[in-house]
């Protein structure tokens, strides 16, 4: 198991956002996290990546327990968060962005290599190296945003949203990339997306929130049959 | 950038030999007010480094500017250390001020940063009144000694100081120039930018922010330390609100995120106070209603305004960013 989470609580102040939370990652899976808007997948990857510090609960990485560590220190572990939204560096450039995301020491070292890897990956980032982030088509931010998470060599990949507010088409380029790093980069990748017929396409195991609480889970393949999941999350 | 690389160093230099050749003129108004502009212009550099590239709205700033300059002042006065290591410990107690203050200050942003750092410069100006056992209160400290010379040149003179706060100006543009255009600088911009993105790439906000804290407070200080050694007095309204503003209203003028706008912001509003001397009592209001004008029209600055309509037309340039961001 490369993630292992344990009853997991979270608050904002007082309110309660996850409730009592238990889900795993398996070695080299895509995992994702369905549900709809305030169901607390957003919630639940700030809190791997040590954004947001649980009340209660256990989340193991590779049989190591993380809660409490600063999010740099959680990064140098090799788990690294693709934020909401991309959040990228509007004003720094594409070059500059992904030099920031090999941040750490160890992915310092080999930015050179690393930087031809990924817009290998990435060709149209290549293109746009020293223009600025913020001058990028929408799909494009979102493939920057990931191709500066590779920058940093994760091993866990936490990807939010890689949907939000692109075409369909785009989208569908997006999830290539992401099935991508899974094949050939060996990448283990936990992902929160409202897209549900996406993704339990590229899935290997989903889990259902509502309300800050698993209420499904299943492998993708299964819980896709299930009558209840396609009528309310897909639409069948 | 990189073509027109060649063009500024030769613009530096031009720049560099108009000011080594103003003190021949031999015009001792012009140098005094050439030296207050360096001094302020080294002030206003360090505060852009927190307004402008942290992104970080500072409005008590003048409070390091008295710190350094009191402690170096006390310390050559009462001790008789010599005023040449009065002004590095002034920019040390400066930065020890300014670590007091970031510290508890890593947790505010954008407004309650602004009134928290207000509420530290008004503390320091209390302060420097009320501890009138040490300061003298606001009758403020005169015979302050002056710089002593090293070798054949004597700091009292006013074109032997103009001289060394232009040498010192260079230094610590330079210095800056350097840090922002590192990955230093970069990281911070990619804070001021997004903090959350900035740790979700694994960078250590809170140790950027309080070492970006301590070297621009350390400026600060320094800049106050030689401040009271040229003018030989001091008094608590160094620290005053108004003197924050003025600070502000350079860097604003100037442009914000960048190395020279403050400068630029320094040396205009220095100058034009000199002329608008009989309207003394309206400073404030003057810039007020400046910063007001600088941020509904030339949000970028002076210099901001330059490069967007004179060097580069097409491009955005990287150093126009310079927005306050709140």
């Amino acid at each position: 198991m490369s993630l292992v989470i344990n009853s997991l609580d979270v608050y904002y102040g007082k309110v309660q956002i996850l409730r009592e939370i238990s889900l795993k990652v398996d070695h080299g899976s895509i995992t994702a996290l369905i549900g709809p808007n305030g169901s607390g997948k957003t919630t639940l990857l700030k809190t791997i990546s040590g954004i947001l510090r649980p009340m209660k609960g256990s989340i193991k990485y590779e049989d190591k327990e993380i809660v409490g560590l600063q999010p740099h220190e959680i990064v140098e572990l090799g788990i690294i968060h693709v934020p909401e939204g991309r959040r990228l560096f509007p004003y720094l450039t594409v070059y500059e962005n992904l030099l920031l995301g090999s941040y750490n020491k160890k992915a310092r070292e080999r930015f050179k290599d690393n930087l031809e890897r990924i817009l290998t990956i990435f060709p149209i980032l290549k293109e746009r190296l020293h223009q600025k982030a913020g001058t990028l088509s929408g799909g494009e931010q979102q493939m920057l945003a990931i191709a500066r998470a590779l920058m940093a060599e994760p091993r866990l990949l936490l990807i939010d949203e890689p949907s939000l507010g692109l075409a369909p088409k785009i989208i569908d380029t997006v999830y290539e990339h992401i099935k991508t790093l899974k094949e050939s980069e060996k990448i283990t990748i936990l992902l929160a997306e409202q897209n549900a017929a996406k993704a339990f396409e590229v899935s290997d195991y989903v889990y259902v929130l509502e309300t800050g609480r698993v209420v499904r889970e299943g492998k993708a393949v299964e819980l896709i049959q299930d009558e209840e999941i396609r009528k309310v999350y897909l639409g069948i | 950038m990189r073509m027109s690389s060649l063009n500024n160093i030769a613009y530096i230099i031009l720049l560099i030999i108009i000011f080594v050749l103003i003190p021949l003129s031999g015009n001792q108004y012009i140098i005094h007010i050439m030296i207050l502009s360096f001094i302020n212009a080294i002030l206003a550099s360090a505060l852009d480094l927190l307004v402008g590239y942290t992104g970080s709205l500072i409005l008590g700033y003048a409070a390091f500017y008295a710190v350094g300059a009191y402690t170096s002042t006390l310390l050559s006065i009462n001790i008789g250390l010599s005023p040449w290591l009065g002004v590095a410990l002034g920019g040390v107690a400066s930065m020890l001020a300014g670590l007091a203050m970031g510290i508890p200050a890593l947790r505010l942003r954008g407004p309650y940063l602004a009134i928290s750092t207000l509420g530290f410069g008004v503390i320091v100006y209390l302060l420097l009144i009320n501890l009138d056992f040490i300061t003298r209160g606001p009758l403020g400290i005169p015979n302050i000694p002056p710089l002593p010379g090293a070798g054949l040149i004597d700091f009292s003179s006013r074109t032997s100081y103009y001289y060394l706060m232009l040498t010192v100006y260079i230094i610590i543009l330079y210095i800056l120039w350097m840090l922002t255009s590192s990955r230093y600088g970069r990281i911070l911009v990619a804070m001021r930018e997004d903090e959350d993105a900035a740790k979700a790439v694994g960078i250590n906000t809170s140790l950027y922010r309080i070492s970006v804290y301590m070297i621009s407070t350390f400026i600060a200080g320094v800049s106050g330390g030689f401040y009271a050694h040229y003018i030989r007095y001091v008094n608590p309204d160094m620290s005053s609100l108004s003197q924050s503003i003025a600070i502000l209203s350079m860097v604003l003028l100037g442009g914000a995120g960048t190395v020279i706008g403050p400068s630029i912001g320094a040396f205009i509003l220095m100058f034009v106070s000199e002329i608008l001397r009989p309207l003394l009592e309206y400073r404030l209001l003057i810039y007020g209603t400046l910063i007001i004008l600088i941020i509904r029209f030339f949000p970028g600055g002076v210099y901001g305004y330059l490069i967007k309509n004179l060097v580069q037309r097409k491009t955005v340039s990287k150093e126009i960013v310079g927005e306050v961001k709140t």
